[in-house]
């Protein structure tokens, strides 16, 4: 990834805010200067009032005169108290806004890097969650996500200030006293040039520091997550030991760089104390020996605070930003990752018109570009049959559903539904027409009445209890705590494998598919509620295409059509009577089932 | 990772309470000295930050004012003191503080990750990995940050205020009254505020966590949301949460934004007041003019404390979570303890249940007075549908659970009078998905018998027919297997888990056999090597596999906690009940997979 490429990407994120952000710099700018006043009315107060010398500007002079010039004011002091207090409330209200307007920015940002994110999550291709860990992923939509904000709506908008900051007092020093801003900023070089040079030592041992701490992580996820084996051997002590070891490891690592940083705070610190000294004491000879008048002195004696404070925030600032860069390129990766179709033109197909016709013209598929798992598969069916693929584990069956639905692409051949190309069909209107009840049965953390309802938006809770009385999940759900209300999924309550997937089925089956496969969706339902399922399934015959995937007899027998797949080839197809008339893999599978059914004491166990 | 993120959900208490502090103090009491010295250094850091105004004023009356250089050498010799010994105060601080900072996490992460290593297995039922990483992580953290650096500001901040009004009082009272008026507004408006900021930072973080929890979903239901076709209406819900996120987050924020300000102006109303009647006094003659110039430095230095003590004083409540949290964790009593006392020593593997009642949830009993008796040597087969308290059973004999009623004896002692250690020695516990370490496969075999030599556990590994493909991995022996063993196939874990029980030498062995299916070779592999350790032990196996049952010397049928059938093989398929159908049905599945994986070859 270029360096610039992370910048790039930075201001596109702002760009949409620049006006938010051009007014928090704004405010920023009305705030330090109305901060930076108060001072100065002391000063004004002191010198001139109080004291009798000399205005130099020509507009000061005018001002006092406006109001009467030195007899009336000190007459009416408490004028320089009202203007104290007025300016401090203007200073409060900009920066109010200053710090509202950076964190809208900052927020808004934030808000369009989650949902960005959260995009590229849902749409990414298939393999892009092969490729990256979920706890990584997450990792980068959390705290990297969190990093760019706080630079955003804190350090971005601190720099600004602290620059205003260091031209503002340094335009009142120089307009003061020219040689007294030399005097100010003597050890300011040093100040900064010791700043950046230390942030830049220190930067490796901050990265040993976060590998001893992810290590310790993982030392102790270790132990966690095979305790029952620590356990079950009464190795605790061990596990012990080497837990004690890593943590003085990191202990170790982190005093190694207290000492460093003890030193340059130290020296820091004496530096800054050491320039307010200086300014103090050669000040006061100057006042003394009546080149400076007091008023001044004063105003330097804080304003050399004001000018220490920015220059060794830049230091911080400066070793914060390399941290968000990095961020900022993690998180550049996952947006940029390739998504499905993120633009379809749904509206150009009415889904309600296709009827469910599929054809496979020699499709030969490979996911890693050398073994083939689908080898030149053609096969066609009609719209209303009810068909089934029968085979091992591994023979290609859930690939062409993953085909199917354009999850993965072929290499070669052609995926035709009622006749037309399915690339030419955008991705939500083919995924409407065909229903999956997929292998693995994710739930999300929701209720079971929304778990059902999720593809179809709204719908009646008559006809939930419908598709769930179908799916033989209905009973199950009338004994959970809540019933439909009840929230399952991650953070809900528990299910069985078997009424994950009824539950599976009942979603797929509320929404009007035209074709629904089951792809190997009941091996943990037990055969009985199994066969009731199937019996009730049956109704859909000649309505709706039907697939299913299964290595059970009794899942398949019953379809139209059974496919025989090995090896990512069709070796055989036909009605289940026809097939178990050949010898075949069918065959051989049957017959064990049969004996066993119909055996009476058929079962001669080998040993 | 999700642990905290739920937790959070829960409110917590508004206020400070030092009840909960107090559990931690032997963690920090390691470092009372540096703590006690780090108190003093902020002391003193306040007493010289409050000293420079006043050495100003001191300047201002008696050198400017009076035009002379007098002695002001001494002036700048002293001034110049105290600021080296202010930067000696900077080591000394950043130094104790670290050391503290340090010391206290290392002390209570080694004194939780001991605590919940000794924890019986019943609460890491209850307790998911990644909310105890972030107790011991993350939470220590906080609390180790608050236990230092918390510490040297809010001492900092309470010095700097006490010497400040010190100083005040010394150079003018009616000046002095102005500033010591202003805590009581400033103290209810920052209570105030912070109550209120901390309240909306609560909602941000539940709803940070609801967004994480998306992010999670969207991520293992990827292939389902694609299925379905949800996308859009997944986004609209997500958009809407950040939506909600943003604006609580610029609400908060903008509270926050808000207090700064008021501190401020509060502050400069006093200065604008000892400005006034300072200039008043001086133009009477009644105040000197350093005094008015100092009164006036010394306003503004105080508000700097007062915003500290009031977001100390948030951090504070905020981090109070994660301090009862640990505190709850470090009191929790350990519920199985090795009895001091226990004995040392070896069994023969006579094992008898009486009575045995337990459930893992009050009121929900998954074994009632349960009743078997097990000879020295016997193998029992345990079958029965998933839940029927198969687990439970091998589970409580390796003590990992206790029974609430009744006793479990081995060779006729209550098994809670023997050493736990000693126990868990001669009972192997193979698992149905074996768990390995992230270290080499030497290391792994090693697990319960550290002093075992290379060879040792190469005739292990050559007894249950491991040895082969150790040798062709990478390194051989010295192969890393990867986190969970996950560089290793299942098939291959199983035979590492069975070589580590080889070493073991246990009298009674446990087997949970594992219904997911391994490749035919190795699945021989495995038969072979568990037939062989069997052999003379004491045997409770959770059977799947229909040799290992019918090898067995006695079956058991669980059903709903209690036996229903129980004899050998022949016996029971005669009877035709409940071990009959069992049997058919994994009879069926094998042949099954049988015939479909000779074609997949």
């Amino acid at each position: 990834m270029l360096p610039v490429a992370v910048e790039k990407f930075l201001l596109k994120v702002l760009k949409k805010y620049q006006f938010i952000y051009m007014c928090s710099i704004l405010f920023s700018l009305l705030a330090v200067v109305f901060s930076r006043l108060v001072p100065l009315i002391v000063k004004l107060a002191v010198d001139h009032v109080l004291q009798e010398s000399q205005i130099k500007s020509s507009l000061v002079r005018t001002i006092l005169e406006l109001f009467g010039g030195r007899e009336i004011l000190i007459r009416n002091f408490w004028l320089f108290g009202l203007l104290v207090v007025l300016v401090s409330f203007f200073n409060g209200l900009f920066s109010y806004f200053r710090d509202k307007f950076s964190a809208t920015v900052g927020e808004s940002v934030a808000r369009d890097l989650r949902t960005e994110l959260d995009f590229t999550i849902l749409r990414a291709k298939l393999s892009f969650y092969n490729k990256y860990q979920t706890g990584d992923v997450i990792q980068r939509c959390t705290s990297d996500v969190d990093t760019v904000r706080q630079f955003v709506s804190q350090d971005l908008i601190a720099i600004w200030r602290n620059l205003f900051m260091l031209i503002f007092v340094y335009y009142v020093m120089f307009s003061l006293s020219p040689l007294m801003t030399g005097i100010s900023s003597i050890f300011i070089p040093a100040l900064i040039i010791s700043a950046f040079l230390f942030y830049k030592k220190v930067e490796k041992d901050f990265v040993e520091i976060e590998e001893a701490e992810g290590e310790l992580t993982t030392t102790l996820q270790e132990s966690l997550s095979g305790i029952r084996v620590v356990k079950a051997f009464g190795r605790e002590d061990f596990e012990k030991e080497k837990f004690f070891k890593r943590n003085k490891h990191y202990r170790e690592k982190d005093l190694y760089l207290l000492k460093k940083m003890a030193a340059f705070w130290t020296i820091s610190d004496f530096m800054a104390l050491a320039q307010v000294a200086f300014v103090i004491f050669v000040g006061t000879y100057f006042v003394v020996k009546g080149s400076l008048t007091l008023g001044t002195l004063v105003v330097f004696s804080t304003y050399v605070w004001l000018l220490l404070w920015p220059v060794r925030e830049f230091g911080i600032l400066l070793s914060r930003y390399g941290r968000v860069r990095i961020a900022l390129s993690r998180i550049l990766e996952i947006v940029s990752a390739e998504k499905e179709e993120p633009k379809s033109n749904e509206n150009a197909f009415s889904y309600e018109k296709l009827r469910g016709e599929i054809e496979f013209q020699d499709v030969w598929f490979s996911y890693d570009g050398q073994n083939n798992v689908l080898k030149g598969v053609s096969f066609k069916i009609s719209a209303g049959e009810t068909i089934a693929f029968f085979g091992p584990t591994g023979a290609g069956k859930s690939t062409i559903i993953a085909l199917l639905l354009r999850l993965v692409k072929p290499q070669k051949g052609r995926i035709l539904l009622d006749g037309i190309h399915t690339e030419k069909i955008p991705l939500q209107v083919l995924r409407r027409v065909i229903g999956v009840v997929p292998q693995e049965s994710f739930l999300f953390s929701k209720t079971v009445r929304e778990n059902i309802m999720i593809a179809r938006g709204e719908a009646p809770l008559e006809e939930v209890v419908k598709v769930c009385e179908v799916a033989a999940i209905h009973d199950d759900i009338l004994g959970f705590k809540n019933g439909y209300e009840t929230v399952v999924g991650e953070r809900g309550m528990t299910l069985s494998g078997g009424q994950r997937q009824r539950l599976c089925i009942a979603r797929t089956l509320i929404s009007n598919h035209s074709v629904i496969v089951f792809d190997d969706s009941m091996s943990a339902v037990d055969t009985e509620t199994e066969r009731r399922i199937l019996e009730r399934l049956a109704e859909f015959k000649g309505k709706k295409t039907m697939i299913i995937i299964s290595h059970r007899i009794s899942s398949v027998k019953n379809a139209d059509k059974i496919f025989v797949i090995e090896n990512g080839m069709i070796t055989d197809m036909g009605t289940h009577d026809e097939l178990i008339k050949r010898d075949s893999l069918y065959a051989k599978v049957w017959k064990v089932e049969r004996l066993i059914l119909e055996g009476e004491r058929g079962v001669r166990p080998r040993v | 990772m999700y642990g905290p993120v739920y937790e959070d959900r829960q409110e917590h208490k508004a206020r400070f309470d030092l009840k909960v502090w107090r559990g931690l103090w032997r963690f920090v009491s390691h470092y009372r000295w540096h703590l006690l010295g780090l108190v003093l250094v902020m002391i003193l850091v306040g007493l010289f930050e409050a000293t420079f105004p006043y050495l100003t004023k001191y300047a201002i009356d008696n050198f400017i004012v009076r035009k002379s250089l007098e002695n002001f050498w001494k002036f700048v010799v002293l001034y110049f003191g105290l600021v080296v010994f202010q930067a000696l105060n900077t080591y000394l601080l950043v130094y104790l503080a670290w050391k503290i900072e340090n010391g206290f996490t290392f002390e209570l992460r080694n004194g939780l990750f001991s605590k919940v290593m000794d924890m019986p297995l019943a609460f890491f039922d209850k307790n998911q990995t990644g909310a105890l990483i972030s107790r011991v992580m993350s939470d220590v953290q906080r609390i180790s940050t608050i236990m230092s650096w918390q510490v040297v500001d809010f001492v900092w901040a309470f010095s700097t205020m006490a010497f400040i009004v010190f100083y005040m009082l010394k150079l003018d009272l009616k000046l002095a009254i102005f500033v010591i008026l202003s805590v009581p507004p400033l103290a209810l408006a920052s209570n105030f505020f912070q109550v209120q900021i901390l309240k909306r930072f609560r909602i941000v973080r539940k709803l940070v966590a609801d967004i994480t929890g998306l992010f999670n979903e969207h991520l293992i239901g990827a292939k389902t949301i694609k299925i379905l076709a949800v996308e859009s209406k997944l986004e609209d819900e997500f958009v809407t949460k950040a939506e909600e996120l943003k604006r609580t987050a610029v609400s908060a924020a903008a509270l926050s934004a808000f207090y700064t300000p008021v501190v401020v102006f509060i502050g400069n109303l006093v200065t604008a007041l000892i400005l006034v009647s300072g200039g008043v006094g001086v133009s009477e003659g009644t105040v000197t003019l350093g005094t008015v110039i100092a009164a006036i430095s010394y306003s503004i230095q105080f508000f700097e404390p007062i915003q500290q003590l009031a977001r100390i004083l948030a951090e504070v409540i905020s981090a109070q979570a994660s301090a009862e949290r640990i505190v709850e964790l470090l009191a929790t009593p350990i519920e199985i303890s090795d009895d001091v006392n226990g004995l040392e020593l070896g069994i023969e593997g006579d094992v008898e249940f009486e009575n045995v009642t337990f459930g893992y949830v009050e009121g929900q009993e998954v074994l009632k007075n349960f009743n078997l008796k097990v000879r020295k040597g016997e193998r029992l087969a345990i079958v029965g549908e998933t839940g029927a308290g198969k687990t439970t059973i091998v589970s409580l004999l390796a003590r990992f659970y206790e029974p609430t009623a009744g006793r479990i004896l081995i060779d006729g002692l209550d098994y809670r009078r023997i050493k736990l250690s000693a126990l868990r020695k001669q009972i192997g516990f193979v698992l149905q998905t074996p768990h390995l370490f992230n270290d080499t496969v030497a290391q792994n075999i090693r697990y319960g018998r550290p002093d075992a030599s290379i060879d040792d556990i190469i005739v292990a590994a050559k007894l249950v027919n491991a040895h082969d493909f150790i040798l062709k991995l990478e390194d051989g022996y010295e192969t890393i297997v990867g986190e969970g063993g996950s560089k290793l196939s299942t098939g291959q874990r199983q035979l590492i888990a069975l070589a580590r029980i080889v070493l073991l030498n246990p009298k009674i062995l446990v087997l949970d056999e594992a219904t997911s299916s391994v490749d035919p070779y190795t699945e021989h592999l495995i038969q072979d090597a568990i037939y062989k350790l069997l052999h003379g032990r004491t045997s409770f196996v959770i059977a799947h596999r229909l040799s290992t049952i019918r090898n067995a010397d006695r079956i058991i049928v669980i059903e709903h906690g209690r036996i229903v059938e129980e004899g050998n093989h022949e016996q029971l398929m005669k009877l035709r009940g409940k071990y009959y159908n069992l049997y058919i049905k994994q009879f069926v599945h094998e042949k099954e997979s049988e015939i479909l994986g000779e074609y997949k070859l």
